[in-house]
């Protein structure tokens, strides 16, 4: 459970970090999008700031070597399906519009969630379990404004 | 036979006649001088602790018929220290480049050789024409949390050395500074100075991967900057200028999200508008005086008055305008 948990916490950590390259607005096509572009990347960015205080007390808790500053977690290369990845062909991703783009964050985001939520509760301490909580609640925020 | 023979600095060399017996009588020459008794042991040259000033052409002779029976270009050298390596993004998300240089000379022919490892994937970094020592690469993927491996081996008759980089994706993203950057006076705002420039031209795609930057101004005569951080847009008004204080401003530009701020662009220089002095006519000669002495005490607080100690800010402004004023009126009076 802990490698588990480990595992997910640096997928968070680098898929957060890689998402939030959210194209501008296009003026000539798809206005719609321009709105929940702006929100969901101010919601990500949020979401990313909770992540790394979540990360440190989870760090902390685990203790040596975890909590080291050259730490240094080995990125999960084998195709984890219920863990999204940002990476993306650089083609591919150019040629998506801002309405693919965002149904991508909505289905990456939405698999997130359900994968936290099959995390084991009674792992951790009180305080991360409450962090943990407080940080779905916001990723289902962030979800729910995607895709509504 | 003629070749090249690379030695170290500090070695002793000892060199043999082609194929001449230990004992035959030879003559040696070094880039074409004679070369005396004391360095042969028999048909060898020997030198001992070689320097760079003994590279040259080496030919040694048959001693009574003066044929010419073995040459060699002796290069005088060292192996190579570990390389300096360095990578950047100044192009995301098109790819990244990589340069290096040898901290000290070799004084001998290198040879280099980078690799690029992505994981599990090779990559191919492409040598770039000019600069020499310096190539580019393309990224294939984007948002990859997979590091990236930099190895450069540098080699050479003496010896080998390498250096190896790991960084992520977005580590490595410092843009170029802002280009044409252009700083004008306002008309009729003594305190304002207009500044607009130009993203970088090597940043491929400002729309999707927008940049912020950072302005620093200051007067010629003060050491402080002021700083400004400008999340959008390519231009800004500074509205605290100091009257009459010529300027000089810099730009830096960086991702909004990733990697480091850009080197500052070439600076510029800029004066705010000052009121050009009234236009004098001949029969106020009265006047003339008065209003000569007073723009020379009312001008920008060039005076010693106005320096006086290192405050700065609009009550120092305050002081300097109030004896301005009173220099004025003393003037008057004299007249």
């Amino acid at each position: 459970p802990t490698g588990d948990s480990w595992g997910i916490f640096t997928f968070l950590c680098a898929a957060l970090c890689n998402l939030p390259a959210l194209p501008a607005l296009n003026c000539s096509e798809e206005l719609g999008a321009g709105q929940s572009i702006q929100q969901t990347y101010d919601l990500t960015r949020y979401l990313e700031h909770q992540l790394r205080t979540l990360a440190g007390t989870y760090l902390n808790y685990l203790g040596p070597p975890f909590n080291e500053p050259d730490f240094n977690p080995p990125r999960l290369v084998r195709a984890e399906p219920r863990v999204p990845s940002a990476t993306v062909d650089l083609d591919l991703w150019r040629g998506l519009t801002d309405n693919a783009r965002l149904a991508a964050n909505y289905r990456a985001y939405s698999r997130l969630l359900c994968y936290l939520r099959l995390l084991d509760g009674q792992v951790g301490t009180a305080e991360l379990r409450h962090r943990l909580a407080h940080f779905c609640a916001s990723l289902q925020g962030l979800v729910l404004s995607i895709g509504g | 036979e003629s070749h090249t023979q690379y030695e170290r600095v500090g070695a002793d060399v000892t060199m043999k006649c082609g194929s001449m017996d230990w004992d035959a009588a030879v003559t040696w020459t070094a880039n074409g001088t004679d070369i005396d008794e004391s360095h042969l042991n028999g048909s060898y040259l020997v030198l001992k602790n070689v320097d760079l000033s003994q590279s040259g052409q080496y030919s040694c002779y048959e001693g009574s018929s003066w044929h010419l029976k073995y040459q060699t270009n002796l290069r005088v050298g060292m192996p190579p220290k570990e390389p300096v390596l360095m990578c950047r993004s100044n192009n995301y998300p098109k790819g990244f480049y990589c340069s290096w240089h040898l901290p000290t000379p070799t004084y001998i022919p290198n040879s280099f050789n980078i690799s690029v490892i992505h994981g599990t994937k090779d990559m191919v970094c492409e040598k770039d024409a000019v600069p020499k020592n310096r190539c580019h690469i393309r990224y294939l993927q984007l948002f990859s949390t997979v590091k990236y491996k930099v190895t450069l081996t540098v080699t050479n008759p003496l010896g080998k050395n390498f250096t190896t980089l790991t960084f992520d994706e977005f580590a490595i993203v410092k843009p170029d500074p802002p280009e044409s950057v252009v700083a004008k006076p306002v008309p009729n705002n003594p305190r304002r100075l207009e500044v607009s420039w130009q993203n970088p031209s090597s940043w491929p795609d400002p729309e999707s991967f927008p940049l912020k930057f950072f302005l620093r101004y200051r007067p010629l005569i003060l050491d402080q900057w002021q700083h400004v951080e400008l999340s959008d847009g390519t231009s800004h008004t500074i509205t605290d200028a100091y009257a009459g204080k010529e300027y000089i401003i810099q730009v830096a530009a960086k991702d909004n999200d990733i990697g480091t701020w850009s080197d500052w662009s070439v600076a510029v220089h800029a004066t705010p508008w000052t009121e050009e002095p009234k236009h004098l006519t001949t029969e106020a000669q009265i006047t003339e005086t008065t209003s000569a002495s007073t723009s020379s005490f009312m001008a920008p607080p060039t005076t010693k008055i106005c320096d006086k100690g290192a405050v700065v800010g609009s009550g120092a402004m305050a002081v300097c305008w109030t004896a301005g004023l009173v220099m004025a009126a003393y003037s008057v009076l004299f007249i």
